[in-house]
């Protein structure tokens, strides 16, 4: 970030770039008054436990206040204030949504990224994610409305939009968690569950594209140490890459039949690209996450909607200063 | 041909069957004998019963039932003990019904016309081929696995497979157990009779709470059921944990209630909601009562526990107090009333109606009384600990919470990883820090702080 975020920018682009009637056609008008707004604002104050009576108060707010960073929670029965905080009114519903942060993979990164920092080596892996769980919750939930949306920094967020979802409790949500979940302790021990037999499309879907990710990136000598000869592992890196169509059939046919093998393999599959969930923004309903089209106070980044999750790269997001000029 | 509810689903609207009051009492009797029996039976018409002695049998079943409901009602520790025995025949007539769409009804009744769906149906709708698409084929029956159970003859029933909206699932699909297709979890019968079983006494347990009304205002229907009512308290309290602090692990003579830091967390909290508010709902004073008896506290003990910490002795004397609720605790200690020696409530009790701190206390709350309590403890030891606790408490695994907890507190694992009563808790953490038995000096605390960690 070259420019600095001043206030007075932060007011300008609020007034007169921020696209507020894209912003309520994803989190609809109805119970507008009951929804939990969050903003960083002054001195980085996090404030939350803010709603507002119509949308021109929602942005004169954000306007007067020159909010660093903007977040949308959950609808509750009354308007949350500071009187009335989320944790003693009643829940309603909120959206559900998944967030993909690049960090999550930093014991798995191989070029040297960390942290926030990300190149397109690595952030290949946040696409694969994004790709695998829109699949997922599109051919294995039968969900139709999903939203994908730039974190505006170092990640991104996918906003399931069907309305059933809404209400699902933390224990529908964790159950989908649950269910896509394969690594656990990320960050430490990164324990791997077997890939099931019963969920089918689940574990065709691995062999079809976090296996097609894997093989095409890998090297003879790195098939070689599960046990497979140099010879076939250079055949199958060669027929993967040329794969158009790769799916679990020919992961099937082209892996040796070994289940040693194949057991070790797929098992490095998923701790090297599998998705790696932040757990705790959708499972937890009274959450709030960062508002679409808003500016990260960090980046200076634009929480963009993303077109092609497949192929988003975080420096094609404008800029406030971009979206200014 | 539509295909309606089976008689042997006691959640059905009966229709029109007249009980007769003498006979009332004999069905309730006969039900609960059957219980007691362990026997698991279907009621399934005959086909040489003429329709009138059907609707006899009819009346037999489901007017038995109703009373129970009634008696128990008032009850949550009844109402616990029947949801739990109602729920085992139920689990038993679903996978013993001979008749595939009977549990399509059931699971529809259940679950909601539009969230089940039979394999067929699913092809049709999507114009597939499960079988074909998934290779279904290439997925062997579990003979093995069912045969160690009860269930064992019953191998191609339990594989049978059905389509459940996932949602109403949401165990079996975290399990991955389920085959998801467009928001279909097809599923085998085996791996959703948990889940329907518990679906059906959570339902069971939502009509019994309505039927609280009709006794309330009714004081002669809560005559008439008192029989039966007291007749379930005696079965009820005859199948509940049994055995006393000599037999429990204690050591003899050992105050054991002078050291709250082997009490469950649901009773540590008790105890501190007590001391703080000066009262407990009825339930958790029975609760931590029983528990306090249990462990060695002598009735008197009790009396002076309850009057130091309680708000209802305010301006009284001792005995006053006393002779106010001294019956109460003698109650608990079987020396008036019924002469029963109570025990603590089950975990799962205390979870459905008593008071469980992972089920019923806050887990923002929770994870800040962990990082409290284990603040001399390696934070990123607590932290995982934490973030594990939390898993188990979100999928509704409050007994494994609690054994995560033990083993982060005791450094020891717990066998089948969950608690399952209070007095196992406490008989556990008496062994890892005090009982003269395990070892020869009592561990300290802070030595297992730095002990290994599961």
């Amino acid at each position: 970030m070259d420019e600095k975020l001043t206030p007075e920018i932060l007011s300008e682009y609020y007034e007169k770039k921020f696209p507020i009637d894209t912003f309520m056609a994803y989190i609809g008008l109805s119970n507008f008054k009951n929804r939990e707004f969050g903003f960083v604002v002054g001195q980085d104050r996090f404030v939350r436990n803010i709603s507002f009576q119509n949308t021109e108060k929602l942005l004169d707010f954000m306007v007067n206040k020159s909010v660093k960073h903007s977040y949308v929670g959950a609808v509750y029965e009354t308007p949350p204030s500071r009187e009335h905080p989320i944790q003693k009114i009643k829940w309603s519903y909120r959206e559900f949504i998944y967030d993909i942060d690049i960090d999550e993979y930093d014991l798995v990164r191989t070029c040297g990224c960390q942290g926030d920092q990300y190149c397109k080596e690595c952030w290949s892996l946040v696409q694969d994610a994004a790709v695998f769980i829109d699949k997922t919750m599109r051919e294995d939930f039968g969900f139709k409305d999903i939203v994908w949306f730039f974190s505006g920094r170092r990640g991104v967020h996918g906003w399931v939009k069907d309305s059933i979802t809404q209400d699902f409790d933390q224990r529908q949500r964790v159950a989908i968690l649950d269910y896509l979940t394969f690594i656990h302790d990320e960050k430490r021990s990164q324990s791997i569950d077997e890939i099931p037999n019963e969920a089918k499309p689940l574990r065709n879907r691995i062999y079809a594209l976090t296996a097609k990710s894997y093989l095409e990136k890998s090297t003879p000598k790195k098939l070689h140490e599960f046990g497979i000869s140099i010879n076939k592992a250079k055949e199958i890196i060669k027929q993967v890459q040329n794969s158009t169509d790769f799916d679990h059939t020919k992961y099937n046919i082209l892996i040796p039949d070994d289940s040693a093998v194949r057991k070790k393999l797929s098992s490095e599959i998923v701790l090297r690209r599998y998705p790696r969930i932040d757990r705790k923004v959708t499972m937890d309903t009274r959450r709030v996450s960062r508002m679409p089209f808003s500016v990260h106070g960090k980046t200076g980044q634009i929480a963009i909607e993303i077109k092609d999750i497949k192929n988003f790269y975080p420096d094609s997001a404008p800029t406030i200063w971009e979206a200014l000029m | 041909m539509s295909v309606e509810l089976p008689d042997w689903y006691i959640l059905k609207d009966p229709g029109d069957i007249s009980i007769d009051i003498a006979n009332w009492y004999k069905f309730a009797e006969t039900r609960l004998e059957r219980f007691l029996a362990e026997d698991e039976w279907i009621i399934n018409k005959p086909t040489w019963m003429s329709d009138g002695d059907w609707l006899t049998a009819k009346s037999e079943e489901f007017g038995g039932h109703l009373l129970l409901r009634l008696a128990v009602t008032t009850d949550p520790r009844l109402t616990s003990w029947l949801v739990e025995v109602e729920g085992d025949l139920f689990e038993f007539r679903f996978i013993s019904s001979t008749k595939f769409e009977e549990r399509i009804q059931v699971l529809r009744d259940l679950y909601g016309n539009n969230n089940v769906k039979t394999t067929d149906e699913i092809n049709d709708f999507y114009k597939i081929d499960l079988n074909r698409k998934f290779n279904l084929a290439d997925t062997r029956y579990r003979s093995a696995k069912y045969a160690k159970t009860k269930y064992g003859s019953k191998t191609k029933i339990l594989d049978t497979r059905l389509a459940v909206q996932f949602h109403k699932i949401p165990k079996v699909v975290g399990a991955k157990k389920a085959l998801l297709y467009h928001g279909w979890a097809i599923v085998r019968l085996a791996d959703i009779r948990l889940a329907v079983k518990r679906e059906f006494e959570k339902q069971l347990k939502d009509v019994i709470e309505k039927s609280k009304a009709l006794i309330e205002k009714d004081k002669e229907l809560e005559q008439t059921v008192k029989p039966i009512k007291d007749r379930i308290a005696e079965i009820a309290r005859s199948t509940r944990y049994s055995g006393d602090y000599k037999t429990i692990g204690f050591d003899e003579g050992d105050a054991i209630y002078t050291k709250p830091d082997i009490f469950p967390p649901c009773i540590q909290e008790l105890v501190a909601t007590l001391q703080a508010k000066g009262h407990l709902s009825h339930v958790e004073n029975w609760q931590l009562g029983t528990f306090l008896k249990r462990i060695g506290m002598s009735v008197e003990d009790q009396l002076k526990f309850w009057y130091s910490n309680s708000v209802d002795n305010v301006g009284m004397t001792y005995d006053e107090f006393t002779q106010r609720v001294g019956y109460q605790i003698n109650h608990i200690y079987g020396k008036t009333g019924g002469g029963i020696d109570y025990d603590p409530p089950s975990c799962k009790t205390c979870i459905d109606g008593y008071f469980c701190y992972w089920a019923h206390k806050k887990l923002e709350e929770i994870n800040e009384d962990i990082k409290v309590k284990m603040a001399d403890r390696k934070s990123e030891d607590v932290e995982k600990a934490i973030e594990e606790i939390s898993r188990l408490i979100i999928s509704q695994k409050h007994q494994s919470a609690c054994a995560r907890y033990f083993s982060l507190l005791t450094g020891w694992k717990v066998r089948g990883f969950q608690i399952n009563h209070m007095l196992k808790y406490s008989q556990d953490a008496y062994k890892r820090f005090y009982s003269k038995k395990d070892t020869e000096t009592p561990v300290k605390k802070e030595e297992v702080t730095k002990g290994k960690e599961d």
